[in-house]
């Protein structure tokens, strides 16, 4: 036996848990420590049964501290601090004494703070706290009424479970309704993303407006996700994910060359591929795609040439999703080749001239394409090796990293390769982006982690009258290998992110754009319908086709769910089957019997068709045995009894 | 209604030996022995002269029960059925002198002439099972049963049975007149109250306890079947012409008489056709009429029909 209070403070405590677990990124680690706290003290206090402190006490602290919790509320983060505040308040109406209407209390608290943390977050994980709280306060609110009529209520754990699972139909009966309601309701001019705290999701935007010497590796020891791109399986040398160029050096970092710059543009080479590419949240300067981006299906995206496209919203923070279209070839051919280049060979005055005596040793008498592949030769191991720790850090690493340590990262390599192609007189710039990926195979998209960072180089060949794209960093190709066996992504991550994948791209991108064009496809079908041109039939079916999907979808599990309790209801009930269908074909001979007939009595007020009667008598005597000993039906007797009926049906 | 068809061998076996002196009484006959079954007491409600006492002497006989008889007149002394404690000089000290209800199967005639002190007395003991003479208490013989009989026709001097103490019996039932036929046999074959005296018993005492015990404990009656039962008393609550319905001991009732149709008809759990079996005889009497539709027993007999026929099984 359950007690009914037990479920309901049980039900109480994970809802709060959710609420915490929902906006424990959001607030402060404070705050989330001093929830803990207090419903820790809550909580020893209901299990030990130790006395309360007054309710006076409890409500002036509380008030202190929600001052304390207010007081660092600014413009920018109201609903930071909000929701801290009422985080605290869940935990002071845990510790006080709990009536029906607290509970009430804590949990309209506790949605407020589910709430408060999808405006802040853009995480997948909202949407699955919100549905979750969802249920539990579907849950809770019947255990409350049912508390509210009787506190001492008892139960079994059957009837526990049923209470619980009846809660969850009625929500899951709501929830196609709510979907209709997400999709169709009409969405704010403004973006929420506003409230958004600035710089609370740099640390996962990954690269800055430059690259200074040692700064990539910070992002690659994150285990973030950095995107997801939706595109066809490609070996692994095609997957160079390309965000800007980089064309000035001053010693230590490399710059992008953009306030008054023009950059290239260049012809369209090798097999181009489409890509879905969704940026996770962060303020994305550029638009990341595959080498060499063509164009980008966004509206906020500034074709910068070079393969650079920007993001001209960069200071709104969020997700960015978008198409984008390349071409994958390693070299690019520039529209008009015979440009200035001279920028790609300016390097700070006198720097480094050991390396340039090395340079000149390695490289002299050679063209461009020799002179970029003794470079790449000199760099490759065993003279350098490759790695995340112990970088040079002094005034001058790259001095460091030649001359001593001999071991970096990838944009060691780069900047050495770069440094000492612009040193032998051929121009030279490096690339950051992405390098790799894991493919999902299952929904057919990579996933780009942050510890996916790269920066490679790209070295003009005067013959050639092309970029072509160079990566002296030795762990790309020897990790390559390792990359299908040495992930730890396993089947079951794999699945998981998909379904985040799927979860962002139909509920957390669906703003108001997505809704006017859904809606526009619905209008122009109806408008002309029969007369649209091809491409807008294909975008207006592919809607209509995701529309249905998702009902059938909803449709299929709440059918399941029926399905599921009527079946579990049947193979409960076998005997209750079995005399419906007796008394259906009885019917269909002509003998109905009365609701108040006893089936002996039937049978034998029928005596006068023996054929039916004698059958009927041998199905209803071998069923009483079961039905009225409150002996369930073992399949052989209903079989049996099936053939009886069988019999009865055909004579 | 499906007839009553007896399969259980000791009641083939009374009945068997019965045959020649009932004479169309047997469905009475059954209903006595259900009573005797499961334990319970039985108020026949007829005019004399219908065979009442032929009927209580040959079911004692045939069941091997002592058999102990009560005329109630109005001037009938609680003593007169227990027994008192009668001064013995000889021994100096009072010597207890058992009445006839320290018999098995007691036939308690004319129930409603007693005197409402004598029916508590008698009544007392039908539920208690025990005797208290002079603040001493006697356990009665196992198994006890009463047969009371109520005269429906004639009120003047009588004390009628409080609708309460009805709750008592197990069953009431009425012979009724016997058919043509029967009643010919009777006539041609006169009296056979000798003939009675010399059958030879089917059974004993203990026998007949120990087969209320096994009926009690063996015949299995599922949820269904609770259910069923608690229904119909609920829809005796519940009815429009009925003041008030049947009671838990009334439900309990019917349980045991319909565990007791099951034994009987050589089945070893309920169907709700054995709740029917007895449920006019068991239930008739528990309920009371509103005071406009009050006729009398028929009535409240056509009412349970009519509830039976209401409530569905399961």
């Amino acid at each position: 036996m359950i007690r009914l209070s037990t479920l309901l403070y049980a039900n109480t405590v994970v809802c709060a848990l959710v609420a915490l677990a929902s906006c424990v990124g959001a607030v402060a680690p404070s705050s989330v420590a001093l929830f803990l706290a207090l419903s820790l003290a809550a909580f020893a206090i209901d299990a030990l049964g130790l006395r309360r402190p007054p309710r006076l006490a409890i409500n002036a602290v509380s008030v202190c501290a929600l001052l304390w919790a207010l007081r660092a509320m600014r413009y920018n983060n109201v609903v930071e601090t909000f929701t801290g505040a009422v985080l605290l308040l869940i935990s002071v109406k845990m510790l006080e004494e709990k009536k029906w209407r607290d509970y009430l209390q804590i949990l309209g608290l506790a949605v407020l703070a589910v709430l408060s943390a999808a405006i802040v977050s853009y995480i997948e994980s909202v949407v699955y706290y919100s549905m979750l709280i969802s249920v539990l306060s579907g849950t809770e609110l019947v255990l409350m009424s049912w508390y509210d009529k009787d506190p001492g209520a008892r139960m079994t754990s059957r009837q526990a479970l049923r209470t619980i699972g009846g809660a969850a139909l009625i929500w899951a009966s709501m929830l196609p309704i709510c979907l209709a309601f997400f999709f169709a309701a009409p969405r704010t001019r403004s973006v929420m993303t506003q409230f958004q705290r600035p710089g609370v999701e740099t640390a996962s935007s990954g690269f800055s407006d430059h690259v200074a010497l040692g700064s990539v590796k910070e992002i690659q020891l994150s285990e973030k996700t950095a995107f997801r791109a939706e595109a066809p399986f490609l070996p692994p040398r095609e997957l160079y994910w390309r965000g800007m160029t980089l064309d000035a050096f001053n010693g230590t970092a490399w710059f992008p060359m953009r306030r008054n710059f023009e950059g290239e543009r260049f012809e369209a080479q090798g097999e181009q591929v489409v890509q879905e590419i969704l940026l996770e949240p962060g303020f994305h300067r550029v638009f990341f795609a595959l080498d060499k981006p063509l164009w980008i299906d966004s509206a906020n995206a500034i074709d910068l040439g070079d393969g650079i496209f920007a993001n001209a919203n960069a200071r709104m923070s969020g997700r960015l999703e978008y198409r984008a279209f390349s071409s994958l070839s390693p070299s690019m051919k520039p529209l008009d080749p015979s440009g200035n280049r001279r920028i790609y060979l300016a390097l700070p005055e006198g720097f480094m001239p050991e390396l340039r005596e090395i340079t000149a040793a390695i490289t002299y008498g050679k063209g461009d394409r020799e002179k970029a592949e003794a470079i790449m030769a000199y760099l490759a191991p065993p003279n350098f090796e490759y790695s995340l720790s112990d970088l040079p850090a002094s005034d001058n690493p790259l001095g460091e990293f030649i001359l001593s340590s001999r071991r970096g990262n990838c944009e060691y390599f780069a900047t050495a390769m770069g440094v000492m192609l612009r040193q032998a007189g051929v121009p030279s710039r490096l690339v950051a982006g992405y390098q790799g990926g894991e493919y999902n195979r299952g929904s057919g998209y990579y996933i780009v982690s942050q510890a996916d960072a790269h920066v490679w180089v790209e070295a003009w060949d005067r013959d050639a009258a092309a970029w072509v794209r160079y990566d002296p960093t030795p762990s790309v190709s020897s990790e390559m290998a390792e990359a299908e066996t040495d992930r730890k992504y396993n089947l079951l991550s794999f699945y998981l992110d998909a379904l985040n994948y799927r979860v962002s791209k139909i509920f957390l991108e669906y703003d108001r754009e997505s809704q006017w064009e859904m809606l526009g496809g619905f209008r122009r079908a109806i408008e002309n319908s029969g007369r649209l041109a091809p491409e807008e039939t294909g975008e207006f079916f592919r809607y209509l086709w995701k529309l249905a999907a998702l009902l059938a979808a909803t449709a299929t599990v709440f059918l399941a769910a029926v399905a599921a309790r009527s079946a579990m209801r049947r193979r409960r009930d076998r005997e209750g089957a079995l005399l419906r269908d007796f008394l259906r074909v009885m019917k269909r001979k002509g003998y109905e019997k009365a609701p108040c007939c006893g089936l002996e009595e039937f049978v034998s007020s029928i005596a006068s068709d023996i054929a039916v009667s004698t059958l009927a008598r041998s199905f209803v005597l071998i069923f009483e045995e079961f039905y009225f000993r409150d002996i369930p039906i073992d399949a052989d007797t209903e079989s049996e009894l099936r053939s009886i009926l069988k019999k009865i049906r055909a004579g | 209604m499906d007839p009553f068809e007896v399969k259980n061998e000791t009641v083939l076996a009374i009945l068997d030996r019965l045959s020649p002196f009932l004479q169309g009484k047997d469905e009475a006959l059954i209903r006595i022995l259900a009573c005797a079954f499961s334990g319970g007491h039985m108020l026949l409600e007829d005019l004399p002269g219908l065979g009442k006492t032929t009927m209580a002497i040959a079911a004692a006989r045939v069941l091997g029960l002592r058999f102990g008889r009560v005329q109630c007149t109005n001037d009938l002394l609680p003593t007169d059925v227990t027994g008192l404690n009668i001064f013995k000089a000889d021994k100096g000290a009072f010597e207890f002198h058992p009445g006839p209800i320290f018999n098995n199967l007691v036939l308690v005639d004319e129930i409603n002439r007693a005197t409402a002190k004598t029916q508590s007395a008698l009544l007392e003991a039908m539920g208690e099972e025990q005797a208290t003479v002079d603040g001493l208490t006697y356990r009665l013989a196992r198994p006890f049963m009463v047969i009371a009989t109520q005269n429906p026709i004639e009120h003047s001097g009588t004390t009628p049975l409080p609708e309460s103490q009805m709750d008592r019996f197990m069953m009431r039932v009425s012979i009724g007149y016997p058919d043509r036929a029967s009643e010919l046999d009777i006539l041609r074959s006169g009296s056979q109250r000798f003939a009675i005296e010399g059958i030879s018993p089917v059974l004993y005492p203990e026998a007949v306890v120990s087969a209320q015990q096994s009926i009690e404990r063996d015949i299995v009656a599922s949820d269904r079947i609770l259910d069923y039962i608690l229904s119909i008393a609920q829809v005796t609550r519940d009815h429009p012409h009925i003041a008030s319905g049947v009671s838990t001991r009334g439900a309990m009732v019917l349980l045991a008489c319909a565990k007791c149709a099951a034994w009987m008809q050589g089945r070893g759990f309920v169907i709700p056709e054995d709740v029917k079996a007895f449920a006019t005889e068991a239930l008739a009497h528990r309920i009371q009429i509103k005071g406009a539709a009050r006729r009398g027993s028929e009535d409240a007999q056509e009412i349970i029909q009519s509830v039976m026929n209401e409530v569905p099984v399961p």
